[in-house]
């Protein structure tokens, strides 16, 4: 019982996943955009684009984190 | 399968020094010999470059041409942290590549490379700002909210190196787990994405967060 519990806050945990991958997708969509719409700033607009993208990923490696403490050390 | 989080003991003497700073060691060690071996070399560099002090000179212009469009005119100081602390976590996750378990999955290491990058956020805040601006940063909008604030830098950091590369320790250990014997090619190609590549970008991203926290430190 207890460790079904545990499975399931485990995985709940893990769902900040899908606010990473949604905001990642949206962040690479726009910069895309950005490229062909002004190639010459190809290079600023990926340097940005990549600190964005770790910035919108630690929410999933929080989540990844907490569900690794849950499944291990509890 | 085992797989645990926290990482292995290992004993010196009485004492309980954990497996992966026995391994930091290592990767200290080879690093040390490495910067050794250049400085020697470098005696007999010429004005024209040429073989390897190519190479060198590529990476040094690279970090600092790097930290001076981000941090400005304290670059002098800040480049040879980063290229430290750069070449010291790609060379922590490069271990797991002769099966060793990297020291960067273990969070007290990555912990204490945030508290570095902390202590220079604050040490550039300081000297660049005086004693009172800086703490005058502390209490201007809000007092208390930027004291939160930058007290979670360290620790997102720490978080953020820790969970990616054991992320794909993870994925790599399930990997030999599921294909049992017949793990022949198949994650050779998968640890080049999971442990180079994720462990350049970490390196990368490392010295990024620090170069842009402390160029909002400084302004």
């Amino acid at each position: 019982m207890e460790t079904g519990l545990l499975a399931i806050g485990a995985g709940l945990a893990v769902l900040t996943g899908m606010g990473a991958g949604i905001s990642m997708g949206i962040a690479t969509g726009k910069s895309v955009e950005a490229v062909a719409r002004q190639p010459e700033a190809a290079g600023n607009i990926r340097s940005t684009m990549m600190l964005g993208m770790v910035l919108a990923e630690s929410t999933a490696i929080y989540g990844f984190v907490v569900a690794l403490i849950i499944i291990f050390l509890m | 399968m085992e797989l645990e989080i926290t990482p292995e003991a290992f004993y010196i003497g009485d004492v309980n020094v954990g497996q992966s700073v026995v391994v930091a060691w290592g990767v200290m060690a080879v690093l040390i010999v490495l910067a050794i071996a250049v400085k020697i070399k470098s005696r007999n560099f010429t004005e024209v470059p040429k073989g390897l002090q190519n190479l060198l000179e590529l990476g040094v212009e690279t970090i600092q041409k790097y930290s001076k469009t981000e941090v400005g005119s304290v670059w002098e100081e800040i480049a040879p942290y980063c290229a430290t602390i750069g070449l010291y976590i790609f060379g922590c996750c490069m271990v797991e590549l002769i099966g060793i378990r990297a020291p960067t999955t273990d969070l007290s290491m990555t912990l204490a490379l945030g508290l570095g990058t902390f202590f220079w956020i604050n040490y550039m805040g300081f000297r660049k700002k005086g004693f009172f601006g800086r703490l005058g940063h502390y209490v201007k909008p809000i007092p208390i909210i930027p004291i939160l604030t930058d007290v979670a830098v360290p620790i997102s950091m720490a978080c953020r190196l820790y969970g990616n590369i054991l992320a794909g320790m993870i994925v790599m250990e399930l990997i030999y787990g599921a294909l049992q014997y017949f793990a022949v090619a198949i994650p050779a190609a998968l640890s080049l994405y999971f442990n180079f590549f994720d462990s350049a970008i970490q390196a990368y991203i490392f010295i990024t967060l620090t170069l842009s926290y402390v160029s909002e430190a400084i302004e």
